[in-house]
Parts: C-alpha cells; sequence; structure tokens
C-alpha cells in the first residue's frame, strides 16, 4: 500500500519536526533555571494538562498500542476484564502518594525517587540501595521500549522507497562490523532512527521537553483511537451486528503444511507470508514466507493457520483469488481451550491455544485488578512526575483528568479490536501487526488512506513517550543520585550540564547496543522489570510517606523483600516452566506475592531493627 | 511535639492519610463489583449472549457500567473530598503553626 506508506512517512517527518520543535521551546524556558533541577524534573513547576498527558502517555507504552490490541484480537471480549483494574489507576496510582510524596520531595530537595527515601531516612545507604536497584529493573525496561520503537517504525515505513534506499546503504555499511551486523538492516536503520531522535529531545529540552512532547503524544493517542473507534464502528455495521458475528466464531486451528504445484516450478517460486489458500477442506493462511525451488513442486514445511468459522470460511471463499497453490497438511492443532466452541469471544475466560483454564481463569482476573493500580502507582517513572507538579490544585485536577481519558482509551480500544476480529480474519499469523495492518484497511477502505499516517502514529508516539521518560529517569539516578549524591556533592553547574547530557547519551548508547541483537524473550524481560520495579519501590515509599515508626533499614528490608520474592518467583517459574516468567503461587499474580514480601520484611526490621529517630519523625509528621 | 501517641501536626500529612483511607475503600468497592459480577454473570460460554447496546450484557454491567461510575467517583472525590496544601515550604510551615496553634 504505497500511498499509506507515503503518509505514514509524511507523519512521521511531521510528527519528528514537532518534537524537535517543542525540545527547543522546552530548552528556551529553562534558560535562567537551576540546571538540575530543571533538567531531571522542570522546576517542579507544571500545570494539569502537562501533568496528566504526561502521567498518561507515559503509562501507555507501546504495549497498549501494540500488544494490548493483539490481545483482544486473539481472546476477545474477557480482555474488557483483564484491563478492568484501570477503572481506577488514576486515583490509585495519583491520589495514594501524589501529595504527600510532592511534600516529602520539597523538604529533602529530591528531585529522584531514590533521593526521597535518602532524604527521608537521611541515609546514603537507602539511597544507594534503591538507585542499584531502579537501574538494574530500568535498563530492561528501556531497552525493550527501544526495541518496539524500531519495529513500529519500521512496521510504518516499510514499503516506503527512500527508506529502502536507506536500508541498502545502512546494510552495505556495517556488513563488517561485529555485533553490528547481525542485526537486519531495516530494523537497525529504524532503531537508529528513532534512538537518535529520542536521545537528541531528551538531552536538548530535559524533563520539560520530555513532558511537553508527551502532552502533544498524548493528544495523538486519544485523536487516532476515537478516529479508529468511529471507522470501525461504521465499516462493521454498529456494534450490536459486531458483536452478534463474534458470538459465533471459532478459534482457528495452527498447524503445520507444505504449499504444492500441480506442476513443476519453472523459476524459484517465492509465497509470500499472509497467502490465503482456499481448498476443498478449508480455508488456510501461511504464517511464514516459503519457496519454491525451480523444477520442485514442494515447498519446505511452513506454519499455516486454518480458519474454523463458517460464516468466515464463505467470504474468504468469495474473496479468495484462485490459484496453481494448495497446500497439504501434515499437523493441525486446536485451541486448548475454545476450540469449536461458539461464544467463547464474547464471555470469559476466552479462547486459548496454551491453557486449558482459557486465557483469564478468575483468580488471574482477580490479580490483574490488584496488579494495574498498584502496579502503576509503584512505577518509578511515575513516582517521579508526583514531584514535578506545582500545587495540589495540579493533582486533583489531572486525576479527573487522567480517569476520563484511560476510560475512553482503553474502552474503546477493546470495541474496536473486537469489531477487527470480525473485520480481518487471520491474523494471528502475526498479532503485533493487528494495529498498522487494521488501520490501514480501516482507512483504505474507507477512501481516506492518508488518514493511517495518523492513526499508526498513535502507537509510536505512546512508546517515544514511555523511552524518554525511562531514559531521564536512569539518567538522573547516576547523576544526582550517584555522582552528586555520593562523589563530588559540590560540583559545579557547569559540569553536573556536562555530565548530565553524557549520561542520558551514553545510557541510550548503551541501550541501543543491547538491543541491536534483543532476545527472544524481550517481552518476558518488560514483565520481569514492571513487576520488579513495583514490587521494589511501592511499600517502602508507602510506609516511609505514612508510617511513623518506619525506618531505613526498614525500607532496605522492603526493597530487598520485594526484590528477592520477584527474583525467587522467576528462578521457581524458569524451572517450572523452561519460560523466562514467574511462577504463579496458587493461580495469583507473582506481585500480589512481591508485596506480602516486602510488606513482611518491612515489618520485622521495624519491630526487631532500631527505632525511628525523634527528630526525623518531627521532621515529617 | 508529635508522638505515635499524639495526632501529628501536619495537616497535608492528615489529609493524605485520611483520603488514602478512602481510595482504598474505593478501590475494594469497585473490586468486589467488578469481579463479583464478572465471576457470576461472565463465566458461562455455554449460555446464549445477551447484549446491551451492544456490549455482552455482563461486560456493561459489570465493567462499562462500573468504570463510568468509577470515573464519576474518582472525579467527586478529586474536586470535592481533596483537600488542597501549599507546597512550598515557607507557606507549610505557617500553616503547621496556625493548625497547632
Amino acid at each position: 500500500m504505497p500511498e499509506a506508506s507515503n503518509t505514514a512517512l509524511m507523519t512521521f517527518a511531521i510528527y519528528t519536526l514537532a518534537v524537535f520543535l517543542l525540545a527547543v521551546l522546552a530548552n528556551r524556558a529553562s534558560k535562567g533555571k537551576e540546571f538540575v533541577g530543571e533538567y531531571f524534573l522542570g522546576s517542579r513547576s507544571f500545570g494539569v494538562w502537562a501533568l496528566a498527558l504526561t502521567f498518561a502517555a507515559t503509562n501507555a507504552s507501546g504495549g497498549s498500542f501494540m500488544g494490548f490490541p493483539a490481545l483482544i484480537y486473539t481472546h476477545g471480549w474477557t480482555l474488557a476484564l483483564w484491563i478492568a483494574g484501570y477503572i481506577i489507576v488514576p486515583l490509585v496510582s495519583m491520589g495514594l502518594m501524589g501529595k504527600r510524596l510532592n511534600e516529602v520531595a520539597r523538604k529533602c530537595d529530591a528531585l529522584t525517587i531514590p533521593e526521597v527515601l535518602k532524604g527521608r531516612f537521611e541515609s546514603s545507604r537507602v539511597g544507594l540501595v534503591a538507585t542499584s536497584l531502579l537501574i538494574f529493573f530500568m535498563f530492561f525496561y528501556l531497552v525493550a521500549q527501544f526495541k518496539a520503537g524500531g519495529k513500529i517504525l519500521s512496521t510504518l515505513l516499510a514499503n516506503e522507497s527512500y527508506f529502502q534506499s536507506a536500508v541498502e546503504l545502512v546494510s552495505s555499511a556495517t556488513q563488517n562490523i561485529p555485533w553490528v551486523n547481525q542485526a537486519e538492516p531495516d530494523y537497525l536503520v529504524c532503531l537508529l532512527v528513532f534512538s537518535v531522535a529520542v536521545i537528541v529531545y531528551v538531552v536538548y529540552g530535559g524533563f520539560r521537553a520530555v513532558v511537553w512532547t508527551d502532552v502533544m503524544q498524548g493528544i495523538v493517542m486519544f485523536v487516532g483511537v476515537i478516529l479508529m473507534l468511529g471507522l470501525a464502528l461504521w465499516q462493521v455495521g454498529g456494534l450490536t451486528n459486531a458483536t452478534r458475528q463474534l458470538a459465533e466464531m471459532t478459534p482457528p486451528e495452527n498447524g503445520i503444511g507444505t504449499v504444492t504445484l500441480s506442476s513443476p516450478a519453472t523459476t524459484e517460486r517465492s509465497v509470500e507470508k499472509g497467502t490465503w489458500i482456499a481448498q476443498t477442506d478449508g480455508v488456510y493462511r501461511l504464517a511464514a514466507e516459503v519457496t519454491i525451488p525451480a523444477g520442485q513442486v514442494e515447498s519446505e514445511p511452513v506454519d499455516i493457520l486454518k480458519i474454523t468459522t463458517a460464516e468466515e470460511i464463505d467470504r474468504l471463499r468469495r474473496e479468495i483469488e484462485s490459484s496453481d497453490l494448495r497446500l497439504k497438511i501434515e499437523e493441525l492443532t486446536r485451541y486448548k481451550y475454545g476450540a469449536g466452541q461458539k461464544g467463547v469471544y464474547v464471555t470469559n475466560p476466552g479462547p486459548s491455544p496454551t491453557n486449558q483454564l482459557g486465557f483469564l481463569a478468575i483468580g488471574s482476573a482477580i490479580s490483574f485488578f490488584i496488579f494495574w493500580p498498584f502496579g502503576a502507582a509503584g512505577q518509578p517513572s511515575n513516582m517521579v512526575r508526583l514531584l514535578s507538579f506545582k500545587d495540589t490544585r495540579t493533582l486533583r485536577y489531572s486525576i479527573v483528568t487522567v480517569g476520563i481519558y484511560y476510560g475512553v482509551i482503553y474502552l474503546a480500544l477493546v470495541i474496536i479490536f473486537c469489531c477487527a476480529r470480525v473485520l480481518m480474519p487471520g491474523m494471528e499469523i502475526d498479532p503485533d501487526r493487528t494495529m498498522p495492518d487494521f488501520a490501514t484497511k480501516l482507512t483504505v477502505d474507507a477512501g481516506v488512506p492518508w488518514l493511517a499516517g495518523v492513526l499508526v502514529a498513535a502507537p509510536f508516539a505512546a512508546v517515544m513517550s514511555s523511552v524518554d521518560s525511562f531514559l531521564l529517569v536512569v539518567s538522573s539516578a547516576v547523576v544526582r543520585d550517584v555522582y552528586q549524591g555520593e562523589i563530588n556533592q559540590h560540583a559545579s553547574e557547569k559540569r553536573l550540564r556536562l555530565l548530565s547530557h553524557l549520561v542520558t547519551v551514553v545510557v541510550g548508547l548503551l541501550a541501543i547496543l543491547f538491543v541491536l541483537n534483543p532476545p527472544t524473550y524481550l517481552q518476558d524481560l518488560i514483565v520481569f522489570a514492571t513487576g520488579g520495579l513495583a514490587a521494589c519501590f511501592l511499600v517502602p515509599m508507602v510506609l516511609s510517606l505514612y508510617w511513623k515508626k518506619m525506618t531505613g533499614p526498614a525500607a532496605i528490608a522492603g526493597m530487598l523483600g520485594g526484590t528477592m520474592t520477584h527474583l525467587g518467583l522467576t528462578c521457581w517459574g524458569y524451572l517450572k516452566y523452561q519460560e523466562f516468567r514467574a511462577y504463579e503461587f496458587v493461580g495469583l499474580n507473582p506481585f500480589i506475592w512481591d508485596l506480602a514480601g516486602s510488606i513482611i520484611a518491612c515489618l520485622v526490621v521495624v519491630w526487631i531493627g532500631p527505632k525511628a529517630s525523634r527528630r526525623l519523625v518531627e521532621r515529617f509528621f | 511535639m508529635p508522638t505515635e501517641n499524639t495526632p501529628p501536626s501536619d495537616p497535608l500529612f492528615r489529609s493524605s492519610l485520611r483520603e488514602l483511607k478512602w481510595i482504598i475503600v474505593i478501590w475494594l468497592a469497585n473490586f468486589i463489583w467488578v469481579i463479583g459480577y464478572c465471576w457470576l454473570f461472565g463465566y458461562s460460554p455455554d449460555q446464549p449472549i445477551a447484549l446491551t447496546f451492544g456490549i455482552p450484557s455482563w461486560a456493561f454491567w459489570g465493567i462499562f457500567a462500573p468504570w463510568g461510575l468509577a470515573t464519576a467517583v474518582s472525579c467527586w472525590f478529586a474536586l470535592t473530598q481533596m483537600r488542597d496544601h501549599p507546597l512550598d515550604l515557607d507557606a507549610t510551615d505557617k500553616q503547621t503553626e496556625a493548625t497547632d496553634a
């Protein structure tokens, strides 16, 4: 779809220019202000829209616009229950600690989360433990988001001729560079473009630029979702029609087959990934590209998908152009839950190819209702935003704004991608492409292909707004907590400025190098990092803010207790499943056990350890 | 002088603690409604599907309706129940002295 691709390139170019413009404006606005406070926290001066949209955009990472749509498409309406914990995310993640955290941070003159803990207990040891754990977990998250940025951009630009020329150029330039030459050239180009853009605007504009671009990105996401909702409902013929059709659907079957020809191929014959083949025993889709060598009639075995819904089969038979391709089925595997069962996409627990209990057993639903709000509250990237608002009125109005924003975005996404299931069959072969492909289909079918760029910019904006925030959190931990806090407390402003820029660039470059050849379990690392950060920081921070008996050693114990429980369950899970995922003891999300570990560790040390300093209690309570 | 047995003197701390308790109560009410309703009415794939405004009824009454209500309650709570306090340190000290007096 070259027209849509050109539009995507234009959109990306305009979007990037706007981001740089905001960075320039942010840089101008920061003139004359104390550097470190401005670079890492925007001088604590943000109002309602800035706080609300930076909070919303940072939370809605690439997962919300790539992974979540893929899950809705694959498992149906049960994802509404899966995401239901977001009902209360704004109130819990902002209201639970917002005012108090901001107040304590001001009393300590703290710009980072480790610095708040350090100042609250006047203990360098607490600060160092917090900094170490934050950098450890945050780096995994940063790496994963860089990868997502590169991938989304390569999806956007795949068919663009300028892009293909750049890919060839970079490919030839890097073919002799070890490690770099192992990366796919198109991914490498996109990763470099994405990373350089983010690093440049973060270094140039600091926290203020990050927040201002978050505001723009939040608006792009909101507008993109609303437009998609309207187009999807219009093209599917209304929500009632979509849900009734969805209720008649049955899950597909996954399998392996070989593509065959009636006569030997005269030249090498390539068959594209996603090609449909209709034959008497069913309708199939290829999950990978295959080649039939010249003189042969059969390809190597390839992954396939078999459609099982009668209405979809009839529709596809009418749409698929006849060809000489045939498929020889070698193996077909039914879903472990929901195979051949109508209604499974509109009820819980939702179909699952791998789990006999379905996608969302009630224990998992309970776990996610706890994880979303409290997991969000425990993320340092969210907490640091609560240090930046200028007054408590800003916090109150931001809770209202984010509440409405999330309600619209997430419920709309569920409806949009339930419609996608009806309108666009066979995306199980590559679920992560559901969002960009559906955006393109909606706009092309509606005769407005130029709109695809705006819609696909939404996930790109989501990833960018997360990456910039995490980049700054890691940099601030190194510069403020380690260098200024422990090595050189009287460093000059000029030196801090140079070091802050240098660390941001180095952290970004390290992330790029690490993600050139990303490990296959990167998505699992995101889950590991998110859960680990919340397990590590939530309980110690809440108790530090609200409990007078809380002590520094107890805060360290809480951080280590949560972290060790998290690592322990992850190791247990690895031994049990041979996969990089935490063990779900009695069917509950590991986060709940992590919190329990953290709370117990805090309470034990408060009980048996030294008492809280009366001076600190008087200062902070 | 604040100790464990005397009321705290920082008004922002007091109001934040009160708000924290209410936020936990609001979360718990949502938890009971959403999980309870969906568990009772949303886990029956063999039943014929009932729709409300085109949405499966279990999802409408178990998720969309409480989501709307929770958003309204969040707005009400943030706008009317959360108290404003000065955050700059000089103003905080003055307010604390006034409250203690």
